[in-house]
């Protein structure tokens, strides 16, 4: 899963979709999620980085992640990694 | 070299609410490097705000409404062109077109430019024959009839699933769930635009809108395509921003290509859910956005008017995504002289002359 290369994200974690106008924010661990998807890194190594940098239960970061995949794939955001 | 300076003439100054639009369009016409300009405005009412804003127009006078009959409303135009020289006349408004593009030659005669489209492009984008217009063209359209009376209402459940839209001839569209309510809108809409009124299929979508040109050979000189982001009760927009939708793109170059459109449009569409397109309305003129498409690198109204005066018109390219408008209400103080000068004498110079 990637973020689209037409979706466009500043520093702050604003996001753009040109092809429908909206716009949409995120808090600074999405932000850092959605940075990593820019880079096209697999949802596994995404998991692991923040397991390992913030103090939170694998089960509920992950039942978080998977709402937010889903959201990003609801909002057309995201695409499947080639 | 040396400047022209143009004789502008211009409607739609009811920069309220419901905005026409004549600002809009003179601000896109006064912020041209290649011409200058003396602008003309036409108001019908006297407190259209476009007259007293400071900048907008070096004077305005009063017109009549084209109901009051294509003799009196030329004998003016005319009457106003012997004081002021007019080069050429944008209107703005959907209900004064037919007049105008009937009166073309007319005003031609008198040295007065216009750009608008033929009478027969002007009829076949009509809400009306919006059907045929999609068959005609290849593009999808909600399916719509005619009514004339409330006695075509009950039938209407034959045809249509509600929710569906009531739409006046020229403006105004409410949302009907039930047939009471189609009895209702019926009713309002035709004692404010007549009839027919316009019964249309609901599509359910995100509605996009594109402001277009055409030359009149086919030629797309410019197109920018916004989503609406804030909608008023009246369906207008308060704020939109230019998105990038090829889709859109390509069915608005399609459209002036195929029918040779003349002048400025807009396309409302709505965009479905699978990504289908649905064409639900043209509108024959600049819509009262334009400045948005301005301020994203293509300025409409001054391609219009270098068309109209032959000037090399080249085609827009691109234009800047994520530009956004937002309107807003500002109470400008006026003075009871300027409002007894219009309304005395029908017509009223700019304070800043």
């Amino acid at each position: 899963m990637k973020i689209k290369p037409t979706i466009a994200i500043n520093d702050n974690g604003f996001l753009f979709d040109p092809s429908t106008g909206e716009s949409y924010t995120t808090n600074p661990v999405a932000r850092e999620i959605i940075f990593m998807m820019k880079q096209n890194l697999p949802i596994d190594h995404i998991k692991t980085n923040i397991l390992e940098r913030y103090d939170v239960d694998e089960v509920v970061f992950e039942k978080n992640l998977i709402d937010f995949i889903a959201m990003l794939q609801h909002f057309n955001l995201s695409e499947e990694l080639a | 070299m040396e400047k022209r300076t143009f004789t502008i003439a211009v409607t739609g100054l009811n920069n309220t609410d419901n905005p026409g639009p004549g600002v809009p369009v003179i601000r896109g016409i006064r912020e041209s490097n290649d011409f200058d300009v003396r602008v003309i405005g036409m108001a019908y009412e006297n407190l259209e705000p476009g007259i007293y804003m400071p900048g907008i127009t070096d004077k305005t006078y009063l017109i009549p409404y084209p109901s009051a009959g294509t003799k009196v409303f030329l004998n003016r135009i005319i009457e106003i062109h012997q004081k002021e020289n007019i080069d050429l006349i944008i209107p703005n408004f959907d209900a004064e077109l037919y007049t105008f593009i009937k009166s073309e030659k007319i005003l031609a005669q008198h040295g007065i430019r216009t750009f608008l489209p033929t009478l027969e492009q002007l009829d076949e984008r009509s809400k009306a024959n919006l059907p045929a217009y999609g068959e005609k063209y290849g593009v999808k359209v909600p399916d719509s009839r005619e009514i004339t009376s409330l006695t075509d209402i009950p039938s209407l459940r034959d045809d249509f699933d509600y929710p569906l839209l009531v739409k006046g001839k020229f403006y105004d569209a409410y949302l009907a769930y039930n047939s009471e309510q189609v009895i209702n809108h019926f009713n309002k809409i035709a004692s404010k635009w007549g009839l027919p009124v316009i019964i249309q299929e609901f599509i359910k979508g995100t509605e996009l809108n594109v402001v277009a040109l055409g030359d009149g050979t086919g030629r797309t000189v410019a197109a920018v395509s916004m989503r609406k982001q804030y909608i008023t009760d009246k369906g207008k927009a308060w704020g939109g921003i230019t998105i990038n939708d090829p889709k859109m793109m390509e069915i608005t170059h399609s459209i002036i290509s195929k029918t040779q459109w003349k002048g400025g449009m807009e396309l409302e569409m709505i965009k479905t859910t699978s990504n289908d397109y649905y064409l639900i309305e043209i509108n024959p003129r600049i819509p009262a956005w334009v400045y948005l498409a301005v301020g994203a690198g293509q300025n409409i109204p001054e391609a219009l008017v270098k068309l109209s005066m032959n000037m090399d018109t080249p085609s827009y390219e691109s234009y800047q995504v994520g530009k956004m408008f937002i309107r807003y209400s500002w109470d400008m103080l006026g003075d009871i002289g300027q409002f007894e000068k219009i309304s005395m004498n029908g017509e009223l110079k700019n304070m800043e002359e």
